[in-house]
């Protein structure tokens, strides 16, 4: 390559650098776009599909609408979700017939670290009692921690609801 | 060369024991896993002349996972979630192959409204992966700065596929006979807003990138991949289209209501890093195209087939599923016993075939410009892996 | 572009199957004899295929290797992939490798060793890929009790050609193949039946 060529590159070169540095130079002055995390928050939480949890019942509103059929735990695909059912007798049983067992929700335990958000549970519930939660901003440092029982977590948030009306 | 200078691992043995005679004591060294410009765990062992590669040898399946066993294993609906998890950059394109294929296997109809919602997500994760893919390829080549305005336009197609499916990348939103939920005004009136936006950020990116001296000096004539060598290896998506072939599966085997949509099919005939990139920002204008006609088009009705079934068991056979994803031909194929889990399930994925002849290409080229090679193919390792 | 019936003429066929592209994704499955296969796969080559994958599926008979080919230019309304079945036993699968015509199947061959144990004759590059080297189990390959029989599957497309029982390696110790219980003319023609009971 002579030296007019040499130049000619050269000088194309420091253009398409004057014009990128103009676009740089230009959106310098454009208001800040990212989001300092934990002093700011970002406004489209309502949005996203944290962990799952039970919803407070429309029937039972001191629990959840579950009526421990099972459905959601055949249905998770990675198995993350346990039901503990507590089996009652009937409390005012007919004399004449057999007393009927009532089955209770007593613990629905929830690994989140297995969950991988598919919402087949959610979908595939027959009383909707479940749903997603916007709990997002969740961290822990053990594994353990973020296993948890999604019936005392309900009644947790119901508490709470009561306490602050 | 003797056993006591031999170090590394089994296949840094195998690559040692390939060595021609002449080409003795030449230095071979590894590239990754833990390399930034690999994209994840990708390792690639290479023997050097100097500077030069003389041979080059990809070592994956440090990500594996064995998809293929669990689908065996899980039903049709629990296997679900897994396809967002396969390539986590275009994941509805994964999530449509999947369903794609059940769907062809039941006999299933989908809603023309499903439809055209598929269409818009899918195009628009595909934006959101080639932008990721420009940041970060122009990163490998050491210009920082790109990667921070792709990943301000990537968050707000991000923001409004979160608005419906309710996750940032890992999808699961695709059902057997339609979309999880339906799409509402507000993300519609968004999509339109995003359109326009990227229609004046892609000019942007043209000053920015596209035209700089430095890029053009490292991707013009890098790699060049002639066409007969991209159909020897099955390579698919923007690596072949690249080589100048216009195929795209979109076109080549019509799904969905693509046919009724009117789009290119961006080639260029350099074969080089540079004509890789090139279709790959032409295909994000067509995709801004598509999203705009879908949206015109948009029916109503419903999101779900009624008849949806709610245990799906197909008939005993096979079917064979192609849709184009970000980085190629996404292939499924599955063979059904009639029972509620798959017989055999086989994922075809792109990039594994792309990546298959980088050390073909790599050969004779610097080292520096192996590096651009790698990012232009657009690899995503769990993808590869599966 | 030649059809893809027209492409394999001549070429010693055990079973042809044609398929409905809307039902099942391809347009011609063939289910070739291993010493075939080099050579199908040749002139898929010349008349500008392109491999898409290889696979296995563990079957009570064998192990059934799966290709798929694809065209780029074929028209819009007839897709071109196209299937070659070969059958290998359990005790030593092996089959032809067609990477030096397809150099694409390279890395899809030595998977299939990875997940079926397969191995790929005159492989230049013969090693795991996708599985730790030390590892030596074939994840894919099902317990007996779960194997299905191959004809089951076989029967899922509309079958051109009868199934000939004696061109494969194994033993056809099926009571009836479904296809075959479908066409009873093809049975009655082919000398299927007969062969099966000289075996029984």
């Amino acid at each position: 390559m002579n030296l007019l060529g040499e130049i000619r590159e050269a000088i194309k070169g420091f253009y398409s650098l004057a014009v990128g540095m103009g676009v740089t130079g230009k959106y310098f002055f454009r208001p800040e776009v990212t989001v300092h995390y934990p002093r700011k928050t970002v406004d489209n939480v309502s949005t996203y599909s944290g962990h799952v949890e039970l919803q407070p019942g429309k029937k039972n509103p001191d629990g959840a609408d579950c009526i421990v059929c099972g459905t959601c735990v055949r249905n998770c695909p990675s198995g993350c979700l346990t039901l503990e059912v507590l089996e009652l007798m009937e409390e005012n049983p007919d004399l004449e017939k057999k007393p009927k067992k009532i089955k209770k929700l007593k613990a629905l335990i929830y690994d989140y670290s297995y969950c991988s958000l598919c919402g087949q549970c959610i979908e595939n519930c027959p009383v909707t009692a479940l749903g997603f939660s916007q709990h997002v901003y969740w961290a822990e440092f053990d594994r353990k921690a973020i296993k948890m029982d999604l019936v005392a977590r309900l009644k947790d948030q119901l508490n709470a609801k009561k306490e602050a009306m | 060369m003797t056993t006591e200078t031999l170090c590394g691992d089994f296949y840094t043995h195998c690559f040692q024991a390939e060595q021609d005679k002449e080409h003795e004591g030449r230095l071979i060294i590894n590239m990754g896993p833990q390399h930034p410009s690999t994209h994840g765990v990708l390792r690639v062992i290479v023997e050097m002349e100097g500077e030069y590669i003389s041979r080059a040898e990809p070592v994956i399946g440090y990500l594996h996972r064995m998809h293929e066993k669990m689908g065996e294993i899980k039903t049709y609906h629990q296997y679900m979630p897994n396809m967002g998890r396969v390539d986590y950059l275009h994941a509805l394109a994964w999530n449509w192959a999947y369903i794609g294929a059940v769907e062809k296997l039941c006999q299933i109809e989908v809603p023309r409204r499903a439809e055209f919602i598929r269409v818009i997500t899918c195009e628009m994760n595909r934006i959101c992966s080639h932008l990721v893919w420009w940041g970060a390829y122009l990163l490998d080549l050491g210009a920082f700065t790109p990667i921070m305005y792709s990943f301000d336009d990537r968050e707000q197609a991000v923001d409004l596929l979160q608005m419906i499916t309710g996750s940032r990348l890992t999808y699961c939103y695709y059902r057997f006979g339609g979309v999880r939920t339906d799409i509402n005004d507000a993300f519609i009136a968004g999509t339109r807003d995003f359109c326009k936006l990227m229609k004046s950020r892609l000019p942007m990116y043209k000053d920015l990138v596209t035209d700089n001296y430095i890029l053009r000096k490292r991707c013009e004539e890098i790699g060049v991949l002639p066409l007969e060598m991209a159909r020897r290896y099955g390579a698919t998506g923007p690596v072949l289209r690249g080589s100048g072939q216009k195929y795209d599966v979109r076109r080549a085997e019509p799904y969905s209501v693509y046919p009724e949509l009117d789009f290119e099919i961006p080639a260029f005939p350099e074969g080089d890093a540079m004509a890789r990139y090139r279709v790959r920002v032409a295909e994000m204008e067509q995709s801004v195209r598509i999203i705009e006609q879908s949206l015109n088009m948009l029916p109503q009705g419903d999101f779900m087939a009624p008849k949806s079934p709610k245990r799906i068991k197909p008939p005993k056979g096979d079917v064979y599923f192609a849709v184009e994803g970000a980085r190629g031909k996404i292939g499924v194929y599955i063979i059904s016993d009639g029972s509620s889990t798959p017989y055999r399930l086989k994922l075809r994925s792109p990039s594994y075939s792309n990546l298959s002849l980088f050390a073909e290409l790599a050969k004779g080229t610097l080292l520096a410009d192996a590096v651009s090679i790698l990012g232009s193919l657009d690899l995503v390792i769990p993808e590869i892996d599966r | 572009m030649k059809t893809s019936e027209n492409l394999l003429e001549g070429l010693d066929i055990c079973a042809q199957t044609r398929c409905r592209y809307e039902q099942c994704g391809c347009v011609t499955a063939v289910f070739l004899d291993q010493v075939q296969l080099r050579a199908a796969a040749s002139r898929l080559f010349e008349a500008g295929y392109h491999i898409e994958d290889v696979t296995g599926v563990d079957f009570a008979e064998g192990i059934e290797v799966i290709y798929h080919f694809d065209h780029f230019d074929h028209p819009v309304d007839y897709p071109a992939r196209v299937t070659l079945r070969v059958l290998t036993d359990h005790e030593s699968p092996e089959v032809p490798t067609i990477s030096d015509i397809f150099s694409g199947a390279g890395w899809h061959e030595r998977e299939c060793f990875d997940f079926f144990g397969v191995t790929f004759s005159d492989h230049p590059q013969f090693r795991p890929l996708l599985l730790p080297a030390e590892f030596d189990q074939h994840p894919l390959l099902k317990p007996e009790k779960n194997r299905e029989s191959l004809y089951a599957f076989l029967g899922a497309c509309e079958p051109v050609k009868p199934v000939k029982g004696e061109r494969y390696h194994f033993e056809a110790s099926v009571e009836a193949p479904v296809e075959a219980q479908k066409t009873p003319e093809a049975l009655a023609s082919s000398d299927t039946g007969q062969s099966r009971s000289e075996k029984a």
